[in-house]
């Protein structure tokens, strides 16, 4: 290989990296200041990007010129800052007070509302931008043709962050989110205007996303599925710079946009395998990130839903009455409903426990269903495993997998750990979507199929109930076992547990491989009733569907869970039918669910 | 014999040097207070000695180990418990369970997925509730509990590991005057009896002066005298510490209204 080669991938690399940055600075201030991880970040960036689509073309055919670029750019970005704007004003500003758990799933709301709304207004077709006038040739260097744009875009990371610095350094608008982000209430005391800082702070946020989208379109299309993959970077990139700090954002973004471009000739197919991989290690070495402070919110655990309640014997008779009866007196499609509904049932419950028992919100466990899902499809279709091995190793493979995820970043705890969560199913969906030899990209794998003697659907939802009921039952147990109540009163009090002796970070990595690998047991139970597997059922929306059912369910009654899996199941349903805006009626669902009981679902939820 | 040696351990933030090289030890047996007014420093040096913070600089030895860079938890299989300033117990629980808890954390184990949690160490629970003054609040979940009571329950956590020393942050604060007294002479029959080594730190100079062998007094991080209550009650250097800090309020006030 060349030199010219190795600068094209570093150029391509950095290109990438300065609007990542954009959009990872814009989430680590709004952090500093309001305290809130906004999920829908990534989602502001992709409306900047789609108003950019739209804004320039005009603009460009009344006046191709370089600055016009840069001006319809900005004009994107405004459009974003004022979307932010609104959103704080009507939205963000009734929750800064719920538990985090709630602030979290309603700016989840939003991305679904804004995927929803995006679809609407400009289609599903990915829309190319335009090419910024002057810059669209290539420059030749060592031999390689680099796009000019490119270029210009590795300028554009320092220059924000110098033109960010001098803010924050020399106008009264600047020292006041410093100030904000180093000591909060101290800033409240002083009798600044907070509402308006807030506004401020969120709006220049979501200007930052805007201002990153809206750069990217001459290299890469506005597209309906783009707001995910820049959401969980950027999680990625704020957390290993360290919440906070705009330098640490800069710096790492560049080392995350270097990696990828580099990775690619190391592990073509995995580059994001090793992005995470060293995000473990940086933050193994400096858990508080590059360039955080030394001392993070110590927030271990994450409030907000009740511990799950020990089981209660006459709902198992139910359960399996129940299970008997579909799977003798109805039909196929019942049977094949209920089948589902079991698979759904353990992935929220394990997902419920590792929630409200450990105080660890993940939103990426659908990554842990489908990583069962896959490992029993692909053993059994590719390696040719017995259908009873592979139902095995499904939970073994999801199970390991939650280990190693837990081993390296459980300590981070709280919010960063659901941000890393985040980033890691969205990992796990790219490794399952672009590694297409081994996993069949989109179209997964077909063709799974049970053992002779389960190949009816009867048998089938026997087999599936004899593995499900009996793993939800061992959880139940564990809950009331020592594990369980410790695990718990780590939830409730850290400091005390440890001060008590109890080794808290390796029984949350052990609750997380616990979970994993019952919600994997899940996916290799439903990847043999449905035949196939594919990506999307590891994408983050079937992660967010598993939060729903809990949301919707509870935690509090035992059958909380299952009823909110079927409660999901009957909406979806009944709504999809109807309209193509489920997402928007999930979103705005969950967000009227925070606003209107903040303190929680029918004494469900724990104190605010 | 000591049971805590503490040299020369400092704490800065940012601007404010927390603690500023304090030194101290402790015997088995022994009650030694720690005093100073509002930000002297006191939980800044607890947390050194009991691993929330590492210090800038100095060394803390629990019961003859080097344990300056011990995580909490190792601390705590050393023989070391603590009570917080701001209480902090397992509020999902009943005061029973949270201390069956704490029975179970202290005895291992905590990775018994069958086992059943609560049953085998409830009458040990029940009596350490008792020996705090709780046991009628055993059923009572902890988040309903008066502040007070929620310390009482608290300091029975720490009691469930058996600790050889206690450190106790302000372990009176919320509670009615006579509460204090039998409070404090339970912690003082356990260090006798134990022969448990308890630090603590009091803004109730009654029970400082009732209860400590030894106190050592800090301002602005500093110790500024230590020895028996009463050569500390006689020293000049906190007469004009503790007059000083009135004479400077008092100052503020004239200033506010004049
Ligand atoms: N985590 C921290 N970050 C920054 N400053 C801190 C921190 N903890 C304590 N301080 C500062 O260190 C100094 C000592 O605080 P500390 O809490 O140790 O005092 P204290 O003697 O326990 O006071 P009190 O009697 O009010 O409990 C104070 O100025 C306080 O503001
Ligand atoms: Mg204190």
């Amino acid at each position: 290989m060349e030199w010219g080669f190795w600068l094209a991938q570093a150029v391509s690399g950095l290109a990438g990296a300065s609007a990542l940055f954009l959009t990872a600075a814009g989430l680590t201030l709004v952090f500093g200041v309001c305290r809130i991880v906004n999920f829908a970040h990534g989602s502001f960036a992709m409306v900047g990007a789609y108003v950019a689509v739209t804004l320039l073309p005009p603009l460009l055919a009344w006046s191709p010129s370089l600055s016009v670029f840069l001006l319809g750019a900005v004009l994107s970005a405004l459009a974003v800052a004022a979307l932010g704007a609104a959103v704080e004003l009507l939205l963000l500003r009734r929750i800064y007070r719920v538990p985090e758990l709630f602030q979290l799933l309603a700016t989840f709301g939003l991305v679904l509302v804004i995927q929803d709304g995006v679809l609407q207004l400009w289609g599903p077709e990915d829309i190319p931008g335009p090419r910024a006038p002057g810059l669209g040739h290539g420059v030749a260097i060592l031999g390689e043709r680099i796009p000019a744009y490119d270029l210009f875009l590795i300028a554009v990371g320092p220059v924000v962050l110098a033109l960010l610095t001098l803010l924050l350094r020399a106008t009264r608008f600047g020292l006041l989110i410093q100030a904000a982000t180093r000591d909060r209430e101290m800033v409240a005391a002083l009798g600044v205007n907070q509402a308006l800082l807030f506004t401020g702070v969120f709006a220049l946020g979501a200007f930052l996303a805007g201002l990153g989208g809206a750069l990217q379109v001459p290299r890469i299309p506005a597209s309906g599925g783009m707001d995910l993959p820049i959401i969980a970077e950027a999680f990625v990139v704020t957390v290993v710079g360290g919440m906070g700090s705009v330098p640490g954002a800069f710096l790492a973004s560049v080392l995350i946009g270097l990696l990828q471009a580099f990775g690619i000739l190391a592990f073509p197919k995995i580059t994001l395998v090793l992005v995470f991989l060293v995000m473990a290690a940086v933050l193994m070495l400096r858990p508080q990130g590059l360039l955080g402070r030394p001392e993070p919110p110590a927030r271990g655990a994450i409030e907000g839903l009740a511990a799950l309640p020990p089981p209660s014997p006459p709902l198992r008779a139910l359960a399996v009455a129940a299970i008997l009866a579909v799977a003798f007196l109805s039909d196929d499609y019942l049977r094949k409903v209920a089948t589902e509904m079991l698979v759904l049932a353990i992935a929220a419950f394990s997902l419920g426990f590792l929630i409200a028992n450990a105080g660890i919100v993940s939103f990426g466990h659908a990554a842990f269903l489908g990583a069962g899902a896959y490992a029993a499809a692909l053993l059994s279709v590719r390696a040719g495993w017995p259908m009873e091995a592979a139902l095995a190793a499904g939970p073994l493979f999801a199970g390991t997998l939650a280990l190693l995820f837990g081993a390296a970043l459980a300590r981070m705890g709280g919010i960063y750990l659901a941000m890393l969560t985040l980033a890691f199913a969205q990992i796990t969906h790219a490794v399952a979507f672009q590694w297409v030899e081994l996993t069949g990209g989109d179209n997964g794998i077909v063709g799974v199929r049970p053992a002779w003697w389960a190949s009816d659907r009867a048998s089938y939802l026997l087999l599936a109930a004899a593995l499900v009921l009996p793993a939800i039952w061992a959880l139940r147990r564990v809950l009331s076992a020592p594990f369980g109540v410790l695990l718990r009163a780590a939830r409730d009090s850290e400091p005390r547990a440890l001060a008590l002796g109890l080794p808290v970070v390796a029984m949350r990595v052990a609750a997380f491989a616990l979970a994993g690998a019952l919600a994997g047991l899940g996916g290799a139970v439903f990847a043999f009733s449905r035949g196939s597997v594919d990506p999307t059922l590891l994408a983050i929306p079937q992660s967010v569907d598993l939060l729903a059912m809990l949301l919707l369910g509870g935690v509090q009654a035992v059958a909380g869970p299952l009823l909110g899996a079927v409660a999901l199941h009957g909406l979806k349903d009944a709504v999809m039918p109807l309209t193509d805006l489920w997402r928007l009626f999930l979103g705005l669902a969950i967000l009227l669910l925070v606003l209107a009981f903040p303190r929680g679902l029918a004494g469900a939820w724990r104190r605010a | 014999m000591t049971i805590l040696l503490v040299e020369n351990v400092s704490k800065r933030f940012g601007g404010v040097q927390a603690v500023a090289g304090v030194s101290l030890s402790l015997a088995p047996q022994e009650m030694l207070a720690v005093i100073g007014p509002n930000g002297a420093g006191k939980s800044t040096l607890f947390n050194l000695i009991g691993g929330q913070l590492p210090p800038d600089s100095g060394r803390v030895v629990i019961a003859g180990r080097e344990a300056t860079r011990l995580p909490v938890a190792a601390r705590a299989r050393l023989g070391m418990g603590r009570t917080f300033q701001i209480a902090e117990t397992f509020r999902s629980f009943t005061a029973q369970q949270a201390v069956e808890a704490a029975l179970l954390a202290a005895r291992g184990a905590p990775f018994r997925l069958f086992a059943r949690a609560f049953g085998p160490h409830a009458a040990e629970a029940r009596a350490l509730l008792a020996e705090v003054g709780m046991e009628e609040a055993a059923a009572t979940p902890v988040s309903t509990l008066a502040y007070g009571d929620v310390k009482r329950v608290e300091l029975a956590l720490a009691l469930a590991a058996a600790p050889r020393l206690l450190l106790m942050d302000e372990p009176t604060a919320g509670m009615a005057p006579a509460e204090r007294g039998a409070l404090m002479r339970l912690v003082r029959g356990l260090a006798r009896g134990r022969g448990m080594g308890v630090l603590f730190t009091e803004h109730d100079m009654d029970s400082v002066f009732a209860f400590a062998d030894r106190i050592l007094v800090m301002v602005r991080g500093a110790v500024i005298a230590a020895g028996a209550p009463e050569a500390v009650r006689a020293d000049p250097a906190v007469r004009e510490a503790y007059l000083g800090k009135a004479g400077l309020a008092a100052a503020l006030r004239a200033r506010r209204h004049g």
